[in-house]
């Protein structure tokens, strides 16, 4: 059996007459056709990849553009020196969570990252969805009745910001 | 053929991506001009507080184009430096809708350690993120007015006197007849709606002591017409309970029985049989807050025909 085998084999390997055209032209195209079919799965991936990314980031820049968050209210309290911060997401983009919050005036300024958002019945919580209304205080030495600044930084990246007095 | 392939495929869908930012950003600016067109008035406000609740009565007008919807309401009591707010509210106004938040639909703010006669600075949050102030001028307008001659005002042009259709009860209830010139001889009730404009902002209770006194003149006898509670049937009631009004609220008050509910028992009473004009006045007895009240208003003069 095993003769056999090695005997086609040697036979196919010094056998000196070529192929006939159609056979050899039939190989070509069917390698060219494969090839070409790989080639283009690649393609169909690398595009749907490029896609999907696009998508994403569109899909990212909207939400960005829907945030909006506006201040109720802004209360400190002098004998605690906290300043509490009421806000209310009136855009159209849900899990609007806080990344910083920076207060200053004319010659001060104070950054906040570590802001525990909080709904108006005091359940903590990380984000806020359209309609959605919370707090958060943050813990600072203000001098009662000047003038400052707040601004609030989304995790999205947008920035809010208003005027009080303290 | 597969590069063309791939420029059609990723070029085609940034073409689809970029139609649907434009969407949503075209989205956002009509957001922005429908709060900008928001347009909420405000008037009639008036606060009271009892208990750790501060009630805020005010006549609410949707007078913009696009309905409003009002989620919040919020309350600073600027003279005892706290604050509170009303996340529950649900307040739907469409265009030239108008809401009345008066008596018993007064909305209600928790704020503890606050005070009738403290300064208040309210506002409405709407669903789109606007404020709207609640100013309370005409308030204090009439309440300036009501200094001089107490707490409690008349509305002049709404006095109106009632007849029976039995021996207990008013005919026409509660519209009765709106005027000055009231049948002689007849058995009638009188009607008229009180205000509290009380500038300390306290609940005012009129007792049983409180009367329509028609003093005598030639030829005319003096008479009384003691305070009444009245049925929303026309019936009078034959003992009589406090009336009690708060800051801002209105009522009207029957002054029916010759006789004080609190002392004896309800009787009808006649005008006098004359054609004459005689002068009147309102009597009112009872408490301010939890401290005695009284005053006499100058009331209306009557034709009996």
């Amino acid at each position: 059996m095993e003769n056999r085998l090695t005997r086609i084999i040697r036979r196919l390997f010094f056998n000196r007459r070529a192929f006939s055209p159609v056979i050899s032209n039939t190989l070509l195209a069917g390698a060219v056709i494969a090839l070409g079919f790989a080639v283009l799965s690649w393609t169909y991936t690398r595009s749907s990849v490029f896609n999907l990314e696009y998508a994403d980031v569109v899909e990212a820049n909207l939400d960005k553009i829907k945030e909006k968050l506006v201040f109720e209210y802004l209360f400190y309290n002098t004998s605690e020196n906290t300043l509490t911060v009421y806000l209310m997401n009136c855009g159209k983009s849900n899990n609007v969570s806080l990344t910083n919050a920076y207060l200053s005036n004319s010659s001060w300024f104070q950054s906040f990252s570590d802001i525990e958002l909080m709904f108006l019945n005091g359940t903590l919580t990380q984000s806020l969805d359209i309609g959605e209304e919370g707090y958060f205080k943050l813990s600072v030495n203000l001098v009662a009745n000047t003038g400052y600044s707040i601004r609030i930084v989304t995790e999205r990246g947008r920035l809010f910001e208003t005027p009080f007095i303290a | 053929m597969i590069v063309l392939f791939f420029y059609t495929n990723v070029f085609m869908f940034i073409i689809v991506q970029n139609a649907s930012f434009q969407e949503g950003v075209s989205e956002v600016n009509q957001e922005d001009v429908d709060r900008i067109n928001e347009k909420i008035t405000v008037s009639n406000v008036n606060y009271s507080v009892v208990g750790n609740q501060v009630y805020v009565e005010a006549q609410v007008t949707n007078d913009g184009p696009v309905s409003v919807q009002i989620i919040t309401l919020w309350v600073v009591d600027k003279t005892a430096q706290k604050y509170g707010c009303n996340d529950t509210l649900n307040i739907n106004l469409k265009t030239g809708d108008t809401l009345v938040f008066t008596g018993s639909d007064a909305l209600k703010v928790t704020m503890e350690g606050s005070n009738s006669s403290n300064v208040f600075t309210p506002w409405f949050v709407t669903e789109r993120g606007n404020f709207v102030p609640l100013e309370q001028e005409q308030g204090i307008i009439v309440a300036q007015l009501a200094q001089g001659i107490g707490s409690l005002a008349l509305d002049l042009y709404n006095f109106r006197y009632f007849t029976y259709v039995s021996d207990q009860k008013l005919g026409s209830y509660p519209t009765g007849n709106i005027g000055f010139n009231v049948p002689k001889n007849t058995y009638v009730a009188f009607g008229c709606h009180l205000t509290n404009l009380d500038p300390s902002k306290q609940t005012i209770t009129i007792d049983s002591h409180s009367l329509f006194w028609q003093p005598g003149r030639s030829g005319v006898s003096e008479g009384a017409w003691f305070i009444v509670n009245v049925n929303v049937d026309g019936t009078i009631s034959g003992t009589y309970s406090p009336i009690s009004l708060g800051y801002g609220e209105t009522k009207m008050i029957v002054f029916a029985s010759q006789n004080d509910l609190g002392l004896g028992s309800f009787g009808r009473l006649r005008t006098p049989n004359a054609l004459t004009t005689v002068a009147t006045f309102l009597l009112l007895h009872g408490t301010l807050g939890s401290a005695a009240y009284a005053q006499n208003i100058p009331f209306v003069s009557l034709f009996y025909y």
